[in-house]
């Protein structure tokens, strides 16, 4: 009977050990999972999660904080991924820190990596959803890759038939490599070119020496260069200068009045002059219509006739005995004894 | 030679005896619900099974842990992985190899002492003694049995893996100069309850069919002393090869409601 006391004593203490090991096994699952303790629910949305699954860890500066708790797809591009983390982080995770998709090393598992943020914002809440940074993919590492590769392959196609035409004598490069006289040509541009930097090496050293002269010796250029009495003199003429243009500024205004005055008249003389010229007006007219002159000049010599002959009438009338008596008192008037 | 017969006769007996099987697994049901409980005798198989199978399964769990980590970790060295070994370890070893090697060691020392036990049993004819006696035989041996292998064998699994980890441990320290705390980190970090929970539960089912087989082995066995033997042999075959059927089964299973 003591035996079999014995025996369940030690069945009991076997079995005690062994759920208490099983006990300690899933506590410390638990606690990696997150299960145990206050937890914070926070989701972030990627575009695409590169194998990710619920219970892959989340990292905050390194440190495991937690664990993916499920991923949804929300539509054809975005996937919300909820995250279960450890309240005791909440103070150290802010409203701006960025979620990124990561590996535990080449062969690891996925994780989510938290980096934080500027640090000023507010710290996190639960149900927050926080932002995301897709990294670059393989494949689309690859694609690239690949559309570079085309690229090369197109560039050397052209450099090849670039070149082709190039030993064939054909386009402006060609002709630079292969032609005798360009080259002799260029070459002759060369010594020139280097003649005349030697020139323009020449005349810098005159320069300098003219320069060197105008310093040590007492001329004019001298003086405008070094000699600050020259400034004051300038600076006082241009002084007298605007003084007198101060006074000439009256009289310019008059004579800008009397050269619009001058303008004016001129416009109206151009005008008139215009006139006449046109023929415009009776001075016009007879300045420029041939007929009138005509007629003019057939009125002056009738004139003349009518005067020749008033004058004869007149003559007729002196000697008239009606008149006769009037013109010899007229002479006497004037000192004239008329003849009898 | 015509061998018709004979695989008629092999197909024949297979299906019967796994009616038979079913039969008995019913009757074990229906028995185990049924008072009165046998609950001295119950104690007394969970201290045989499940105590008196601690140092073979111990000792198994030990080197199980020593071997997987000193043959593992010259190859993970050479990808430079040798981080990885306490998480793979810890892995193979709760996920599949601790339980699958362990029931099998608990077939082969339970199953075989159940199969020869119950069959001496039989043959010489005290289990119809027991009947005449008025004690129901199938209760007082088999129900104790099946449910003592069914509650003792998961314990002796975790037993067996804390074990093999501490192994791993061992010869990873050695190797690796890893700490106890870094080891266990690792390990734990890796796992996960889809680990540990389909891993723990099909143990009992394996237990179940330690404890099955073997009952039914020996309360059917015949044919005298040779019988017996033979009850024993048998009894660890089926058990093992029906360990790694369940096995499959339940890895199936789990990879259904736990995603692996």
């Amino acid at each position: 009977m003591a035996t079999k006391t014995e025996n369940t004593v030690k069945l009991g203490i076997f079995i005690t050990i062994a759920v208490a090991l099983f006990i300690v096994g899933v506590y410390f699952i638990g606690s990696e999972e997150n299960m145990f303790g206050a937890n914070l629910r926070i989701s972030t949305v990627f575009s695409n999660v590169n194998g990710l699954q619920p219970g892959n860890n989340v990292r905050y500066s390194g440190i495991n904080v937690g664990t993916v708790e499920s991923i949804v797809l929300l539509d054809d591009t975005t996937v919300q991924v909820n995250l279960k983390l450890d309240r005791n982080v909440q103070p150290y995770i802010k409203k701006d820190a960025i979620a990124s998709i990561g590996s535990d090393g080449l062969v690891g598992s996925m994780l989510v990596n938290i980096s934080p943020g500027a640090g000023n914002e507010a710290m996190v809440e639960e149900g927050d959803v926080i932002d995301s940074y897709s990294r670059v993919e393989t494949d689309e590492l690859l694609n690239t890759l690949g559309k570079t590769n085309e690229n090369i392959a197109l560039i050397s196609n052209d450099l090849l038939r670039i070149t082709n035409q190039m030993t064939k004598g054909k386009g402006t490069i060609a002709m630079l490599l292969r032609d005798t006289l360009l080259a002799t040509n260029l070459r002759r541009a060369v010594f020139n070119l280097e003649a005349t930097s030697a020139h323009l090496q020449a005349t810098g050293a005159e320069l300098e020496g003219f320069i060197a002269d105008a310093r040590e010796s007492p001329g004019l250029l001298n003086q405008l260069l070094y000699d600050t009495t020259v400034l004051a003199n300038v600076n006082s003429s241009i002084s007298q200068i605007d003084t007198v243009a101060a006074r000439l500024e009256p009289f310019l205004q008059e004579l800008n009045h009397s050269a619009s005055d001058i303008s004016a008249s001129s416009a109206t003389l151009r005008s008139l002059l215009e006139d006449l010229d046109s023929g415009r007006g009776a001075a016009g007219m007879l300045l420029k219509d041939s007929i009138p002159a005509e007629d003019i000049r057939q009125i002056l010599g009738n004139l003349n006739q009518g005067a020749a002959r008033f004058n004869e009438n007149m003559e007729a009338l002196k000697h008239n005995f009606l008149f006769r008596r009037y013109f010899r008192k007229k002479k006497k008037q004037e000192g004239e004894v008329p003849p009898p | 030679m015509d061998t018709t017969y004979f695989r008629g006769s092999a197909v024949k007996r297979y299906f019967r005896e796994t009616g038979e099987v079913w039969l008995f697994a019913r009757r074990f049901f229906r028995e185990a619900v049924r008072r009165p409980f046998e609950w001295k005798e119950l104690l007394n198989q969970c201290f045989i099974v499940g105590n008196q199978s601690l140092f073979l399964v111990a000792m198994t769990g030990l080197i199980m842990g020593l071997v997987l980590t000193l043959q593992t970790r010259p190859t993970m060295e050479d990808f430079g992985a040798e981080a990885y070994m306490p998480a793979m370890v810890g892995v193979s070893i709760i996920r599949e190899i601790g339980p699958v090697i362990i029931a099998l060691i608990c077939a082969g020392k339970i199953g075989s002492s159940i199969g020869a036990e119950l069959g001496s049993m039989k043959v010489t004819e005290q289990i119809a003694a027991m009947e005449v006696s008025g004690t129901n035989p199938f209760k007082y041996l088999v129900v104790t049995r099946i449910l003592a292998t069914t509650l003792m064998v998961p314990l002796l699994v975790i037993f067996g893996d804390t074990i093999a980890l501490f192994g791993s441990f061992l010869v990873e320290h050695a190797k690796g100069e890893v700490s106890f705390r870094l080891f266990f980190n690792k390990v734990f970090h890796q796992l996960s309850f889809g680990d540990l929970i389909p891993a723990t539960a099909k143990t009992f089912f394996f237990g179940f069919a330690i404890g099955l087989i073997g009952c039914y082995k020996g309360y059917t066995s015949k044919k005298g002393t040779a019988g017996v033997g033979r009850a024993a042999n048998t009894a660890v075959v089926v058990a093992s090869m029906l360990l790694f059927v369940l096995d499959f089964i339940a890895v199936l299973v789990a990879d259904i409601f736990f995603d692996l």
